[in-house]
């Protein structure tokens, strides 16, 4: 298991020093490819760690958008590769990844990362002027900073966070409670879920940030339900959301639940079975047949049921090759300049590669509608979509209503 | 909260005694090998997993996958000592560099753990029950079972250390090795036998925290610094002080979500030890052993 | 060919970073005998500081209260200060401990810091943090060169604390702090306050790290509280304890090996099959080269001079 044997005892320093040198150069310079008739798309998630089912679910949703591109001819008549690199979730290895990805991997265009590390690699999004979409990346803060070349497929929580409040409202609670992970995806959707009900006139009776990972919530469940209230808004992950919602039930607490739209998933609702039967969630209002096309196809590559944000990562990756084809060229200001252009909701409406094509070719503009959404984005590089009320039926969400962006004007 | 909600007692009884468990299997191996074992954390995950393969993937009730988990686990440890830190101890290598290379193996292990289970939450095949109120708290059956077991153990231990010839010996070779040595102990043997029932606890303690809620490989890393304010709160070498540490560790971080925003809990157990540390840092019950 | 470099020189300005930090810890550990595990606290808040200082004031939807627009320079000035203040504290309270409680309670102290810089959004902007801290003289180098500029300052810091951390050995004041090391009762029976010289070492390698802090910060541009995990301060020691502790040469080669190391395994080719555990597989390389070194040269790759190899072990070994 030892990486050296016992003969190497007392290894020189020279050594050591030059064998280490020589690994790290060969296999740089051996890192350091690329080839004319393929165009680089670079990934950043974390691919270890806690969530390390981002980075492995996002890439089989990439992949998956890459093999149709590159069946269909590729973009501009050059065939994606993709390079992956973990940011191990930790902003200072996701500042190095980043630079290499951008720098010695020449990517046009990076899909990525989370929350957790976004902040520390956007500068080198605008450094450099290559484009970024994180798929997952909820947080509140990168409202107002996107728009040039950080750009998201994922909602913000400042419009979720209304969104549920105002599920609450419409299912005709007055008093909830407010529980949420102490993370920046976490705070900025509770905060705003508070913010939002007290403004359509609710109580919110605890606000709880809880510690995420733990391995006991029996007390802040306690605290939580401490007033009984009726409702009570969740967001913390599956993982986290796996261990409340377990101990709240074996503490039967009473109320129901209002899950973040990183737990309305399938595998969830069904792995929680009769725990979660009539809780609510918030989740984009799905397109439909458009995301059970993306679903039976992530189902084939992978033998689960798909992830929260894969979709999202779907789309970011089309509307990546829709925007190049736009500017004609596989080059990183020509993608930036179009990303939005292809997904803003005038032009003829695609959801897919090849009918975008299509549609451009003919001098078209065009407005993609992909797998977890409309994804319109909008001048700061966010997406406004409708959302969708779901209740859990014990097995699966069901849709249970439907939520405008106009509804959410409060 | 106008009175004073007994559900956070209960709840922190319950962690509190897996805590306990886990502290005193490291209190007896730290008093003994006087080095911080960084690694530690990862024996009560490899005992939680061990247990999960013949449980879930074996089919063994749970009693039956826990007596076969402990075994595997000892013999694990035993050889890591074996190949890992018997050769240090032979250089004259402690402290610091033992320390610094149980890092290396935290990591190494952990992540092994990862390749193989993957990051997700396991659970053991046991039937979810629904707590029932007794006395105005909830609890379930199976937390009081666990809070018995550890119980039971304590008791255990305590009886081994103080009417069998071997825990006598183990309290006075902690206590002071080169006497033990010189009155005719037989040092290595306690200590193997220190390995293998401080081990054994752990592992016990890692089955029932993933008996009262879930299994991951990042949870005895998470568990570390507990652990070892646990420790250090009763006094190093001192099982009962590590018992009593552990209680209070589990039952202070539950409380303290009433009182303090919840987000804060993991900093109670460092807060506490923090302070034991500067107020009195040979642990509540002092100089003993 | 500078956008190949430009890689390596966001390695290098991170190693850079790492070796003032491990700098500072080997002037607790290697020179002075400190079991400091909670280096990454002064890392944090030199980084807090010179952000604070240096951003504008907060707009009205900003959670943190201060800002004060100050140029970077003055910002790394009170990261250093910051840094040798809170050293002063946590020393006052932890100095008089045995060397492995001192362990203990900084890790302790360390954790607590971290949980207060998530919940005090007035202070430091909590788990959504501080973004758009400024770069020095980013609107005077053109970009294409900004990050061998940067570079350039890291290394200046490095070779300030290189110089400072060799000279410190040869002055009355370095010798103290090796008897101290050696054996703290001998020196206290020759009439020396080891508590004030253990103080001053302690503060002295808290500053640095502060810097390093404050060099993180204007690097980065954001912060957010993630980036102070423990595991800073462990990586700090595997670079310690590799490179050679009790001599600052050494601390530098850990800190540059152990990150370029760990960045090189990227480079790691995907073997088919192998591809999705190679983000896991690297994270046990990097266990195993620690363990490695450790076994077959525990003096590390720069061995103190002066010292025996016998005695070095001792030393390393604390009581045993």
């Amino acid at each position: 298991m030892c990486v050296m044997t016992e003969h190497m005892s007392g290894v020189d320093r020279r050594t050591f020093l030059k064998s280490t040198a020589i690994v790290g150069v060969g296999t740089a310079l051996a890192g350091c490819s690329g080839s004319s008739d393929m165009v680089t798309i670079g990934m950043l998630q974390p691919f270890t760690g806690e969530v390390s089912w981002v980075g492995e679910s996002s890439e089989i949703a990439v992949e998956i958008a890459i093999e149709e591109i590159n069946e269909a001819g590729g973009i501009n008549g050059q065939e994606i590769e993709l390079v992956t690199e973990d940011s191990e979730a930790s902003q200072q290895t996701a500042v190095s990844a980043m630079r290499k990805l951008i720098n010695t991997d020449g990517a046009v265009a990076i899909i990525g990362p989370t929350s957790f590390t976004l902040p520390a690699v956007m500068n080198i999004a605008q450094e450099e002027q290559v484009p970024q979409i994180s798929p997952t990346a909820g947080t509140s803060e990168l409202d107002d900073k996107g728009g040039e070349y950080v750009f998201r497929t994922s909602t913000s929580d400042s419009l979720g966070g209304k969104g549920m409040a105002y599920i609450a409202d419409q299912t005709g609670h007055e008093e909830m409670a407010v529980m949420y992970v102490d993370n920046q995806g976490g705070r900025s959707f509770g905060k705003t879920v508070v913010e939002g009900f007290e403004a359509l006139g609710g109580t919110v009776t605890e606000e709880i940030a809880v510690s995420p990972g733990k391995s006991s919530y029996r007390s802040e469940l306690n605290k939580a339900f401490a007033d009984d209230p009726s409702f009570v808004s969740l967001t913390c992950g599956t993982q986290t959301g796996k261990t409340i919602i377990d101990q709240w039930y074996e503490q039967d607490l009473g109320g129901v639940w209002g899950l973040s739209n990183d737990m309305q998933t399938g595998e969830f609702a069904n792995q929680m079975g009769e725990k979660l039967e009539g809780s609510y969630a918030i989740g984009p209002l799905s397109a439909g047949d458009r995301y059970e096309q993306f679903a039976d196809a992530y189902r084939a590559a992978s033998d689960g049921e798909p992830q929260p944000f894969t979709a999202e990562a779907y789309d970011a990756m089309n509307i990546i090759a829709l925007a190049a084809a736009a500017a004609g060229e596989n080059t990183s200001a020509g993608i930036a300049e179009n990303l939005i252009d292809v997904s803003a909701p005038d032009g003829t409406m695609v959801s897919d590669f090849v009918s975008g094509v299509e549609a451009l070719d003919n001098g078209d503009g065009i407005d993609y509608e992909g797998a977890s959404g409309p994804v319109n984005m909008d001048e700061k590089g966010n997406v406004r979509s409708p959302f969708g009320r779901y209740k859990s039926d014990g097995s699966g969400w069901q849709l249970d209503g439907e939520i405008a962006a106009e509804d959410l004007t409060f | 909260m106008v009175a004073f909600d007994p559900q956070y007692l209960v709840n922190g009884v319950i962690v509190g005694s897996t805590i306990a468990l886990a502290a005193v299997g490291l209190t007896m191996i730290f008093g003994i090998l006087n080095f911080i074992n960084f690694a530690h954390g990862e024996y009560l995950t490899v005992g939680a997993y061990a247990a999960f393969v013949a449980n879930v993937t074996l089919g063994l009730p749970i009693p039956v996958a826990l007596l076969v988990a402990v075994p595997i686990t000892a013999g694990f440890a035993v050889a890591i000592d074996r190949v890992v830190y018997y050769p240090l101890r032979e250089r004259g290598l402690g402290g610091v560099g033992l320390l610094i290379t149980s890092v290396g193996l935290s990591i190494a292990l952990r992540n092994t753990i990862e390749i193989i289970w993957g990051s997700k939450l396991r659970d053991y095949a046991v039937p979810s029950g629904q707590a029932m109120t007794i006395a105005g708290v909830r609890i379930t059956a199976l937390q009081i079972i666990i809070i018995l077991v550890a119980v039971l153990l304590m008791v255990v231990v305590h009886l081994l250390l103080t009417r069998t010839i071997l825990g006598i010996s183990m309290r006075a070779t902690s206590s002071n090795k080169a006497l033990a040595l010189s009155s005719g102990i037989e040092t290595e043997r306690i200590i193997r036998w220190t390995w293998i029932i401080g081990i054994s606890l752990t592992v016990v303690a890692g089955v029932l925290i993933g008996l009262n809620t879930s299994i991951r490989p990042s949870m005895g890393f998470r568990l570390l610094l507990v652990m070892f304010a646990a420790v250090i709160l009763g006094g190093i070498g001192d099982p009962y002080g590590a018992m009593l540490g552990g209680l209070s560790i589990g039952i202070a971080q539950e409380v303290s979500v009433a009182f303090v925003s919840a987000s804060y809990k993991p900093a109670i157990a460092f807060a506490i030890m923090v302070l034991m540390l500067l107020w009195r840092p040979e642990g509540i019950r002092g100089e003993n052993a | 060919m500078l956008e190949q470099l430009s890689f390596v020189v966001s390695v290098a300005t991170v190693a850079g970073i790492y070796a003032i930090l491990t700098i500072g810890l080997n002037i607790h550990w290697g020179e002075t005998g400190l079991l400091n595990f909670g280096h990454v606290a002064f890392f944090a808040v030199g980084a807090y500081a010179s952000a604070l200082l240096t951003i504008p004031a907060p707009a009205q939807s900003d959670p943190y209260v201060f800002g004060f627009g100050l140029p970077v320079a003055f910002g790394l000035l009170g990261a250093a200060v910051m840094a040798g203040v809170i050293a002063v504290l946590l020393g006052m309270l932890t100095l008089q401990l045995r060397e492995d409680y001192l362990a203990m309670v900084s890790i302790g102290l360390a954790e607590i810091i971290r949980y207060v810089m998530i919940n005090e959004n007035w202070l430091t902007g909590g788990v959504g943090g501080l973004y758009g801290i400024k770069r020095p003289f980013s609107d005077v180098v053109p970009g294409e060169f900004y990050g061998l500029f940067y570079l350039g300052i890291v290394l200046v810091a490095v070779a300030g604390c290189y110089v400072y951390s060799r000279r410190l050995k040869t002055t009355p004041f370095g010798r103290v702090l090796r008897s101290i090391r050696e054996d703290e009762e001998v020196a206290k029976a020759l009439g020396k306050d080891t508590f004030r010289y253990r103080m001053q070492a302690f503060v002295v390698g808290a500053i640095m790290a502060g810097l390093a802090g404050g060099l993180w910060a204007h690097y980065a541009t954001a912060l957010t509280p993630t980036a102070f995990a423990a595991s800073v301060t462990f990586l700090t020691w595997v670079a310690l304890i590799v490179g050679g502790s009790g001599n600052a040469a050494g601390a530098v080669v850990g800190a540059v090996l152990i990150i370029g190391f760990r960045e090189a395994t990227r480079f790691l080719p995907d073997i088919y099959g192998l591809g999705s555990i190679i983000p896991s597989l690297r994270l046990i390389l990097v266990g195993l080269l620690v363990m490695a070194v450790i076994r077959y040269r525990p003096e590390g790759l720069v061995p103190e001079r002066n010292v025996s190899y016998a005695e070095y072990l001792k030393r390393v070994g604390g009581e045993n």
